[in-house]
């Protein structure tokens, strides 16, 4: 029984820090994208927008950061910028890029 | 010379603090507005949302929050949810929601 309370516990650390290290690398990774996809031009790489119609990212939650860029690639979600933008972006792009948004720290 | 500086500056003086106090208003009316119109149900009482699907606005861009509502109103942006909300709003209370989320 005790072994058994170890030994979940032992796994249980594990995994986390196997998420852990995932959740890292999407935002190491997202990092980079939103250089070179040229998010940064108008959201800022801390996430803050440089214009009053350009949305702060920052600290936003990643579920709705993803969403929002799945709905601009699939032309659900209507805007001008934001269509071409997603247009090319994989699902593994979408999730690093709100995971690296979402990491920044929220004004 | 000097005194028509004097009085240039002072007149910005009030200008500035007349407008401060609009926005006080707005942002206090915005309050209200949070409340009664139930944004803060999904989106807290000061912007931070508790359920992850639901967008935190606090300290969001007030000219963005304002565009997003009045395509919710009109149905250019779509949510079921988003849009029943926004139908009745009118322009004064959006700006003031805006005013309030915004400067939390």
């Amino acid at each position: 029984m005790k072994s058994s309370i170890i030994l979940s516990a032992a796994l249980s650390a594990a995994l986390l820090s196997v998420s852990a290290h995932a959740n890292e690398d999407a935002i190491a990774n997202g990092g980079a994208l939103a250089q070179a996809k040229g998010c940064a031009g108008c959201h800022g790489m801390d996430g803050i927008g440089i214009a009053p119609t350009f949305p702060n990212l920052a600290g936003q939650h990643r579920t709705y950061l993803t969403e929002q860029l799945q709905h601009y690639r699939s032309g659900y979600r209507v805007n001008a910028m934001m269509n071409p933008q997603a247009a090319g972006l994989s699902d593994q792009e979408i999730f690093d890029l709100s995971a690296y948004y979402a990491s920044q720290r929220q004004p | 010379m000097k005194s028509m500086i004097i009085a240039l500056s002072a007149t910005l003086m009030m200008l500035a603090g007349t407008a401060q106090a609009a926005d006080a208003e707005l942002i206090n009316y915005g309050s209200e507005q949070a409340y009664i119109q139930k944004c803060m149900a999904c989106h807290g009482e000061n912007g931070i949302s508790g359920t992850s699907q639901y967008p935190n606005i606090k300290g969001q861009k007030a000219m963005y929050i304002v565009e997003q509502l009045k395509a919710y109103r009109a149905g250019t942006r779509l949510n079921t949810l988003m849009q029943s909300q926004a139908r009745g709003l009118d322009d004064r209370t959006i700006e003031a929601l805006a005013a309030y989320y915004s400067t939390r």
